[in-house]
């Protein structure tokens, strides 16, 4: 599903601000969370790349993507993952994946916003 | 008086259309642009850019919401730049209503440049450049309309959009 | 069974052999796109480089396989290196799509899949692929009309991307030809001008047809100024030839003997026209009959309309021969084929002689066209030629 450009334009403002996410996507369906958590993902590593140079670190990044996978599979994932699997819950597990979605989200424009120094 | 092509000539023009909620500044930024502006009687500021004796681009200002052919100037324009006061959330808002309308109605690249006027850009220089990617037809980017090199980065990124599309 | 084009096309999928690679393969079918199935990066490879398949859907993580790697040497062998590719995989780990941007890939879909949707997906693009090879294998070029694009818009573009070409004018009841070699006009020939002067009058041919014909050849230089120079020089002719027409009647008026007063103060040209002009002759048609410079020609009716030695007369000519009856359908047939000669000439560049065309990086982000949804959806023409843009763009940098 693609985003409008005014959707994606909010995006952008939060990114660049350091304001909140959640009242941009709150009401959002399952495959727009999806379609958000791409596009925050490719402007994360866009403004990592920009201010920090075509190779900078990636691991804090990755593990704290990896933190959130992993507590949601604590917190009882009912597909019995090994890891979690964003994308293949999208159809069985909706809940599931929009609140990992969310938190993940979350986590990208905090990183966002250290590269930023907002 | 509108500065005419050189009769005779092959007479080639392009035109864009700079529009913005009210209050954006639309006149600043063309005036920066273009050597000569001038106001219709419908408000419409319209700027002229020779570029040689047989090429010109002609550059519209508009507020979003005031009468404009659209339907006459949308079909010919090269592309289109909003812009918008990025510390007024109203503009905001309303940048985001005027592409909603534009780009659902026209297929030119456009720009969405978010007008800093003489404040500091409150991020790193670097984060914004080169210019934000929304879609494979628009971009976003800061500006400051009263700067005519930055103005012209606006529209040279716009340009680089279009020639891109041709190739 | 699915409208396709696509006969007999022969894709290759890397993967595991699964239930749903099996329903693809199906699917595939369909569509009339035989499908293979490689698990294996090595079998894989070596099945691409001793028949390379039409297009490659690709798994980049399993048992056997390390599409990127596989991607990687795919992309370095001389067969292989343009071989459109879609990713069909689970949603990577970062740098796998990092990796994955620098690959040239043509699309990407993500697990799990619908075949059906992989299938379209790969039809569309073999489709494309085959409307793009078609067009160029059978023309290496692309005709036109003068007056959507003249012969310094045909020139600057192939400056522009150093192309040879050789470029085939026609305007009745003439044709010249203009030669290009890696951006360079070489020679130029209309008439019994000589190279410079054909090219010079070449350039000022607004109405008529162009054939362009993209290839390398072998002749002698016979024009030695640079490409710029001839540009500039044939735009401030293109300029005086313009003003001058404007002071004539339209090129289709006919024309015709006046009175006989001061014959004997013409020059050659001159009376070289009021000869022409033993019967009533359209001007455009006075023009080329005169077989000389044009400017000098226009300058010397000018002259003589203004003297009363010859004068323009309403009603047409007569008929025009089969010279002109040839050229004219021939023009009329190019036009036919050629509705819209810019995007003829784009996609010939896009993707022309080989070039890999630019990725459709995995982004999903499809373009605005895509999201019209105003109820008088308006499509943009661009008007301005590339070369036009350039010169903007050129003015604002230099300000």
């Amino acid at each position: 599903m693609a985003l409008s450009i005014s959707l994606k334009l909010d995006i952008i403002r939060a990114l660049l601000t350091g304001t909140a996410m959640e009242p941009i996507i709150e009401n959002l369906r399952a495959n727009d969370i999806l379609s958000v958590h791409r596009f925050v993902w490719e402007k994360t590593l866009e403004f990592g790349i920009k201010t920090r140079g075509r190779h900078f670190p990636q691991e804090e990044l990755q593990s704290r993507l990896r933190s959130i996978s992993q507590a949601q599979i604590s917190r009882g994932c009912p597909a019995d993952l090994k890891n979690c699997q964003l994308y293949d819950c999208y159809q069985q597990q909706p809940e599931c994946m929009r609140a990992m979605a969310l938190q993940q989200i979350e986590a990208m424009c905090s990183a966002v916003q250290d590269y930023l120094n907002v | 008086m509108q500065p005419l092509l050189e009769a005779g000539g092959i007479q080639r023009v392009g035109e864009i259309v700079i529009v913005g909620p009210p209050g954006a500044a639309k006149q600043p930024f063309l005036s920066a642009l273009c050597p000569q502006v001038e106001i219709t009687n419908q408000d419409i500021i319209l700027g002229y850019l020779p570029i040689h004796d047989e090429l010109m681009l002609y550059c519209y200002g508009i507020s979003y919401g005031q009468g404009f052919a659209w339907d006459l100037v949308g079909r010919k324009m090269l592309g289109y730049i909003v812009i918008f006061d990025w510390f007024d959330d109203t503009a905001f808002a309303g940048s985001k209503e005027i592409v909603e309308f534009t780009a659902s109605y026209f297929s030119a690249p456009f720009i969405i440049a978010a007008d800093l006027s003489d404040r500091p850009l409150p991020i790193p220089e670097s984060a914004v450049r080169p210019p934000i990617g929304l879609s494979t037809m628009s971009k976003f980017m800061f500006c400051r309309s009263s700067k005519p090199a930055s103005v012209r980065k606006v529209v040279i990124t716009l340009l680089d959009m279009l020639i891109e599309k041709l190739e | 069974m699915k409208d396709s084009t696509n006969t007999k096309q022969l894709v290759l999928i890397v993967d595991e052999a699964t239930a749903e690679t099996a329903q693809l393969i199906k699917v595939l079918g369909d569509y009339q796109i035989k499908a293979e199935l490689r698990a294996d990066n090595e079998e894989a490879y070596s099945y691409c480089v001793q028949h390379p398949p039409a297009l490659l859907i690709c798994e980049i993580k399993q048992e056997n396989i390390d599409g990127i790697a596989l991607l990687q040497r795919l992309r370095e062998h001389n067969l292989t290196k343009s071989l459109p590719v879609v990713i069909a995989a689970r949603v990577p780990e970062l740098e796998e799509r990092l990796k994955i941007l620098h690959l040239d890939i043509d699309d990407f879909i993500s697990k799990p899949y619908y075949p059906e949707e992989v299938a379209v997906r790969v039809d569309t693009i073999l489709q494309e692929l085959e409307r793009h090879m078609g067009s160029s294998q059978r023309e290496h070029g692309f005709t036109g009309n003068l007056e959507d694009m003249n012969l310094m818009d045909l020139i600057q573009t192939l400056e522009l991307g150093g192309k040879s070409a050789i470029i085939h004018m026609m305007r009745e009841p003439e044709e010249g030809h203009v030669y290009v070699l890696r951006g360079e006009v070489v020679d130029a020939s209309l008439r019994d001008l000589g190279a410079e002067e054909a090219l010079q009058n070449l350039m000022m041919w607004l109405h008529g047809h162009f054939d362009l014909n993209m290839l390398t050849f072998q002749r002698p230089r016979q024009i030695n100024k640079s490409t710029r120079d001839l540009l500039v020089s044939g735009s401030q002719r293109i300029h005086a030839y313009k003003e001058r027409a404007n002071q004539l009647p339209p090129m289709d008026s006919v024309l015709a003997r006046g009175g006989n007063e001061g014959l004997e103060t013409l020059s050659d040209l001159e009376r070289q026209i009021w000869a022409l002009l033993s019967k009533p002759q359209p001007l455009r048609i006075l023009i080329s009959a005169c077989r000389k410079d044009e400017l000098r020609v226009l300058e010397a009716v000018q002259e003589l309309l203004a003297r009363g030695v010859i004068v323009s007369r309403a009603g047409s000519a007569d008929s025009p021969d089969i010279l002109t009856q040839n050229i004219m359908m021939r023009v009329s047939h190019a036009k036919e084929i050629n509705k819209d000669p810019y995007s003829r000439i784009a996609s010939f560049f896009k993707r022309g002689n080989g070039e890999k065309k630019k990725p459709s990086l995995m982004n999903e982000i499809p373009p605005v066209e895509n999201q019209l949804t105003g109820p008088a959806a308006i499509t943009q023409k661009i008007h301005l030629q590339r070369g036009d843009l350039l010169l903007i763009r050129q003015r604002l940098l230099s300000q």
